[in-house]
């Protein structure tokens, strides 16, 4: 009689299992589909926006395979950030399985009296490369101040700004640490050069008489375009306008899917 | 009558050597499973570890501005010594030794929160870049702390759950595999060390 006894057992310790997993699960978003890398479920992005940051984070993805995630929730079901951007990584498999090089910024914005929340979270391969107190620097230093003006495209723009180059290796945290923002955008000019070519190729081969310009103000496809549309990797502030719109459409085909990546608890995070 | 006889054996011949593939598939099963709970053990340790690494600095910074908090800083590093001292044998971890392991660690963890609760009354420390930087690092590791616990008792329950599945328990049984504890939450965990600014 003992044998049946353990399987009632077994059985109700996985129907037990199977319901705390449900009960994490049902908290935490779904892995979107098809995949996006701007997930703003909290609705607080416009959609050229979201379009501006998918495009940019879809191409640094082709670039250097790092994986930059931007998820924007209303409700964190009671979970702590940290758990909740850790969950999404690790749910969503965000960077390549090989690499664990996935980075999820999530943030919650400040809604009646709850206060505002951002976490980084890092995959075990980008937890070097971005140590905890890196992370914690970008959201007081990059999110908060644009946070607290309810500018959450600014600091979203601004944080994913200093993330990536950071995480491609294409300069320092050390230089970001103790550097003004001033010798973050020295470090980042190239960047934008590179950008700023692009976009010219764009602007040139897609539209000659620059038709639809929603921005309106200037009446060609011209300079004002490419400044602001390489503007965001820098955050040298100004501009409320955003011309990345502009350019939508272009790079072929979006972003291709979630790689495996893993996560370990890695990052740091805020509250304002 | 022979045949019968024969084709019998032969069934009999059979099936042992079925039972017998079976027997030794599924003991390899446990075999890897074990391996997954000894490595996911590993990286347990290893960020208890690393939270070890980071008291002493600590402990050295609120040093030279809470000058009065001289027995909440005894307090942390003789709490720290007797956690680094609890190891467990990945190979043999009971419910035992995970519970003083755990029993050490929630000490250790409790005497960081006092301290942590004690340095809000210095703004001059509070205020210092280097202890801002041990704090987000404290933090995260907190965080690991959590997801790496979680993490092995994922491994452990995939594990347990084979060791006591019939058919496999009786291979379990045959080769001495026997069912692994769970970290439990403790009352440390839920008063982890949160610093806001």
């Amino acid at each position: 009689m003992k044998f049946p006894i353990k399987k009632i057992n077994a059985a109700a310790a996985l129907l037990l299992v199977a319901a705390l997993l449900q009960t994490v699960a049902a908290q935490v978003p779904t892995r979107p589909d098809p995949p996006r890398l701007v997930n703003d479920l909290a609705g607080i992005l416009s959609p050229s926006q979201v379009k501006w940051l998918e495009d940019s984070l879809v191409r640094f993805d082709r670039h250097t395979s790092n994986q930059v995630v931007v998820v924007t929730i209303d409700d964190l079901g009671g979970m702590d950030p940290a758990e909740m951007a850790y969950e999404i990584g690790e749910q969503w498999q965000v960077g390549t399985a090989d690499d664990n090089n996935g980075v999820v910024v999530l943030v919650k914005p400040k809604k009646g009296s709850s206060r505002g929340q951002a976490f980084i979270a890092t995959g075990y391969g980008l937890e070097g490369a971005l140590p905890d107190a890196t992370c914690k620097m970008i959201v007081e230093r990059e999110m908060i101040p644009h946070f607290k003006q309810n500018d959450y495209f600014g600091g979203i723009r601004a944080a994913v700004g200093v993330i990536c180059p950071i995480a491609a290796g294409e300069y320092s945290k050390e230089r970001y640490e103790e550097g003004s923002d001033a010798s973050a955008v020295a470090g980042l000019l190239g960047l934008l050069g590179a950008f700023a070519i692009f976009f010219i190729i764009v602007a040139l081969t897609r539209k000659h008489g620059g038709g639809n310009n929603r921005n309106g103000n200037s009446g060609t496809f011209g300079p004002g375009g490419i400044f602001l549309g390489g503007l965001p990797f820098g955050g040298i502030g100004g501009g409320r306008s955003h011309g990345g719109s502009d350019f939508g459409g272009f790079g072929g085909g979006g972003f291709g899917g979630f790689g495996g990546g893993s996560f370990g608890g890695g990052g740091a995070g805020g509250s304002w | 009558m022979k045949k019968g006889c024969l084709i019998a054996v032969i069934a009999v011949v059979v099936v042992a050597v079925l039972v017998g593939v079976w027997a030794m598939g599924s003991r390899n099963s446990f075999v890897t499973k074990e391996e997954g709970v000894a490595s996911a053990w590993a990286q347990v340790e290893n960020v208890y570890q690393r939270r070890a690494d980071l008291i002493p600095n600590l402990v050295e910074t609120v040093k030279g501005y809470a000058t009065h908090e001289q027995s909440t800083l005894e307090g942390v590093v003789s709490a720290r010594a007797r956690a680094t001292q609890v190891t467990i044998d990945p190979e043999k971890i009971d419910a035992e030794s995970l519970r003083r392991f755990q029993e050490a660690q929630g000490e250790l963890g409790a005497a960081l929160s006092r301290l942590l609760a004690v340095t809000e009354n210095y703004p001059d420390l509070k205020a210092n870049e280097n202890f801002m930087q041990l704090q987000a690092q404290l933090e995260g590791t907190e965080n690991r702390i959590a997801v790496e616990r979680k993490k092995f008792n994922e491994v452990v329950r995939d594990y347990n759950v084979t060791v006591r599945q019939f058919p496999s328990n009786i291979v379990a049984a045959m080769f001495g595999f026997e069912a692994k504890p769970y970290f439990e939450a403790d009352e440390s965990a839920h008063q982890a060390p949160k610093v806001e600014f």
